[in-house]
């Protein structure tokens, strides 16, 4: 019986979640539709185009009253094509509805397909996936590390609390929480980069290393390394000081309870307690906190791919919006909420399996 | 209220955070009554920082053993009116003197500037003849080298490379015994040329700083054709008329506070600027936030029901969006719907605004759920109260410090959002430490060389994040002292 209702419970969850995906998408079309962003990006392609044309009519010789005749006809043609004349609802929601149905369409700018290494025009999907390698091997990389450093140190420290080490860590999170990511990454491409030379200043090498990967997998893995180690190294450094803190802080919850004191009491070892008694029991809000940050690094860091030129999923984000490749930014939009959308059903189920006073 | 001030003062994280955000405060009123209302146009217009040294490191960089060459900027308005074999001529002169063994910076090197100039014309035989002024600017050198540094018939005046190589190539021949070839380099480095002197070094030569006194002669020649120049000597002698006065420039290699960047921006004064941009910012997005979130959260935890449920759905939906890039569409858009720097800064804070509002209303909501359970709401209610002295008498005054210290907490993210909106070139137009750092992110090439363009402002938005990260720190021990047990 119980079997059945949890699965009733996760379905609804299910059909939830899917509408707020739903929602998002549509709100996303809302925002490009109605600020005139799109119809502005299409004004510009159309300009583009006519430039164009009217250098190759006046090459052929048209002049005068019967250029701008032809031109004109021209440019209401294009207008039709791009749909400018309809309103916007018209001409974003489709789009949305399409991305919906995981038809996401092809780039339609030459340098989104060259941020991949495709060949252009690429369908959205593909460079997505071309794409995303890119982020985990520095964003999920860097958050798996702190993970592994955060619940390795966290229930000693907070077993410890008030200790040096304890105000240490404190101190290391409150800092880290002012100093913005990105900039500590410029700082260590002037530092590592521009004044000492051991590490890369610029990263666009790291397409190379990862589309070859496989043709001399140890060669390339130092190529790879090379590119990577700086990025890893900065956001490991910026990120931990919030995984510390909030690991603590469900740890500190647990370590005041009785059955702490009492297994203290009992002799029993350190690591032991902080396995069996602490871990365990924290296991569920950890794993939340886990898998939503990792679900959350694969929609990339613009600002600090930015800084690093790093090609990344927020890189590819950012060249879309500033160059109005409305496809690519509807699939990222959608594939990035997608991604964190099946986290949280993921969450759903393992709360259940964590934590044995959930029943429904 | 006057007991959390007194806790905040008994706590070291209080105290470090309440004395920067009194430093933050001070520096925002400084820069309100400093800097001119139009301090962003100024700002964004290059030619009001052309005097400007281009990329020089601060002043006080001499500390670290830096040879500071000071800026020079003069003006002189009295001129000697002298009178030559062809035209007559009012000469200023100015006083340079180069006292470290070092060059003025080469950018924008040395300019001259003249101010107030009026025609004139002069009346010889019956007629009434214009008189042309043309400018020829020499400098004596403290070797006695006389070099022209330009001529021209534009009043306004700069270098010219051309000439003070060829000149300087053949003074050098004959008073250092230099090969003349060495025109191409000093073309090249016309500025560390006129302040230095060849030495042979191992075959090759090397342009060292000559120190000592520099005289510049700015002449301004009147000549008025067909009519003898004793004239335009006597016109020019009885004043009001000619040029006025002129400015000498010669850059220095280092300059004020925080240095300058590639436009010669005085960066202390860009500096400036962000503290009260910053505190701006942060406070009023993170009170916009809070606000909504009280307000929502209070409703939708008394109030139950469909609202209840539609709130929290909302928010649910909302927790999946991804912000930043909503932000940086909006961003991108506004900058070009809009030019006026205020109407684009708070269009984006107001989308900050309405993402970020949903944590704060569900700790709201489950707080207000808790408290609405307690007997004593129970017993408020069976007396009679309504609902609105509920929830201000009761359930307001519980929240509010919880509210306050995390307002004070969620400071910081906007302050830095707003400047990483900077960064990927979303540009508001006001002058602040993520326009700076903008900008030199743009020229990474040349301004990652720079340290005083790269670390100042960082290190001032984590100073800023800093001073409320501790407040809030403090504050969250106060309102919550389940987490003070062991401190």
């Amino acid at each position: 019986m119980r079997a059945g209702r949890l699965a009733v419970v996760l379905a609804r969850r299910a059909v939830f979640l899917g509408i707020s995906l739903v929602i998002v998408v549509l709100l996303t079309a809302v925002i490009i539709g109605a600020t005139g962003y799109d119809k502005q990006i299409w004004e510009a392609v159309i300009n583009a185009q006519l430039r164009a044309y009217q250098m190759r009519l006046q090459r052929a010789g048209y002049a005068g009253v019967e250029l701008n005749k032809i031109l004109q006809e021209y440019k209401e043609r294009l207008i039709k094509l791009y749909g400018l004349d309809k309103p916007w609802w018209e001409r974003v929601f489709p789009l949305a509805i399409r991305t919906l149905m995981l038809d996401l369409g092809v780039t339609l700018k030459r340098e989104i397909a060259t941020i991949a290494g495709l060949q252009y025009p690429a369908p959205v999907g593909a460079v997505i996936l071309a794409v995303l390698p890119r982020t985990i091997v520095m964003l999920t990389v860097a958050e798996l590390i702190c993970a592994a450093i955060a619940l390795a140190l966290a229930p000693l420290i907070a077993y410890k609390r008030g200790s040096l080490l304890d105000k240490a860590v404190l101190g290391y999170a409150a800092l880290f929480h002012a100093v913005p990511v990105w900039w500590l990454a410029m700082v260590a491409i002037y530092v590592f980069g521009f004044q000492l030379g051991i590490a890369p200043t610029d990263y666009r090498g790291v397409i190379d290393a990862i589309n070859n990967f496989w043709r001399n997998p140890p060669v390339e893995l130092v190529k790879l390394l090379y590119y990577a180690y700086l990025p890893i190294l900065v956001v490991t450094i910026a990120l931990l000081g919030s995984w510390l803190y909030s690991i603590r802080a469900m740890a500190i919850r647990v370590v005041s309870e009785d059955y702490v004191t009492t297994a203290k009491a009992k002799g029993l070892p350190d690591r032991l307690i902080a396995r069996r008694y602490i871990l365990r029991v924290i296991a569920a809000p950890v794993a939340t906190y886990v898998i939503l940050a990792l679900a959350g690094s694969l929609g990339g860091y613009i600002i600090t791919e930015a800084v690093f030129d790093w090609p990344g999923m927020g890189t590819l984000y950012y060249v879309s919006i500033i160059l109005g490749d409305v496809p690519t930014l509807f699939g990222l939009i959608y594939v990035t909420t997608l991604v964190y959308v099946i986290a949280r059903f993921i969450l759903e189920v393992l709360q259940v399996i964590l934590d044995p006073r959930i029943s429904y | 209220m006057k007991g959390v001030l007194y806790e905040l003062l008994h706590d070291k994280m209080g105290v470090a955070g309440l004395a920067i955000l009194a430093f933050l405060v001070v520096m925002s009123v400084y820069a309100a009554v400093a800097l001119p209302p139009n301090f962003p146009k100024i700002w964004n217009n290059p030619q009001a920082w052309a005097r400007y040294p281009k990329l020089v490191p601060p002043s006080w960089a001499s500390i670290f053993g830096y040879k500071v060459v000071p800026q020079y900027d003069v003006y002189n308005s009295t001129p000697d009116v002298k009178l030559y074999p062809l035209t007559a001529a009012q000469v200023f002169t100015f006083t340079y003197r180069l006292e470290v063994d070092a060059f003025p910076s080469s950018q924008p090197g040395i300019l001259v500037y003249t101010y107030g100039y009026t025609p004139f014309n002069v009346s010889y035989g019956g007629r009434s003849v214009p008189a042309r002024p043309s400018i020829n600017v020499t400098v004596v050198r403290p070797d006695g080298e006389v070099v022209t540094i330009a001529t021209g018939i534009s009043l306004n005046v700069t270098v010219n490379a051309a000439t003070v190589a060829s000149e300087l190539a053949s003074l050098w021949e004959r008073d250092y015994g230099v090969n003349a070839s060495i025109v191409g380099v000093i073309q090249q480095t016309p500025i560390r040329a006129l302040f230095g002197k060849p030495v042979v070094e191992g075959g090759s030569v090397k342009i060292v700083p000559l120190r000592g006194v520099y005289k510049f002669i700015v002449r301004i020649d009147y000549f008025a054709p067909g009519v003898p120049p004793r004239l335009v000597w006597l016109t020019l002698n009885a004043g009001g008329v000619g040029v006025k006065s002129v400015e000498l420039v010669v850059s220095g290699n280092a300059y004020g506070l925080s240095g300058t960047d590639l436009v010669g921006h005085d960066l202390a004064l860009g500096l400036l600027y962000g503290f009260p941009v910053a505190l701006l910012v942060g406070i009023f997005t993170a009170a916009a936030a809070v606000a909504i979130g009280l307000i929502v959260g209070i409703i939708s935890g008394y109030y139950g029901g469909w609202v209840d449920e539609a709130v929290q759905r909302l928010i649910d939906v909302m927790a999946n969006i991804p912000i930043l890039p909503i932000l940086v569409l909006v961003g991108y858009v506004v900058q070009y719907l809009y030019q006026n720097p205020w109407t684009r800064l708070f269009i984006i804070l107001g989308v900050l605004v309405l993402f970020s509002w949903g944590g704060m209303a569900i700790v709201i909501r489950s707080m207000t759920l808790s408290i609405r359970a307690e007997p004593y709401i129970e017993t408020a209610r069976a007396i009679g109260a309504s609902n609105r002295r509920i929830i201000f008498r009761y359930i307001l005054p519980q929240i509010v410090p919880y509210a306050f210290a995390s307002m004070v907490f969620s400071v910081p993210s906007a302050i830095l959002t707003e400047a990483g909106l900077e960064i990927l070139g979303i540009h508001i137009g006001l002058p602040g430490w993520g326009s700076i750092l903008s900008s030199a992110e743009m020229n990474r090439g040349v301004a990652f060389a720079a340290w005083w363009w790269v670390f100042p402002p960082g290190i001032l938005l984590a100073v800023t994040s800093l001073a409320f990260v501790l407040l809030g720190i403090a504050l969250e021990t106060i309102v919550e002292p389940r987490l003070r047990a062991g401190r």
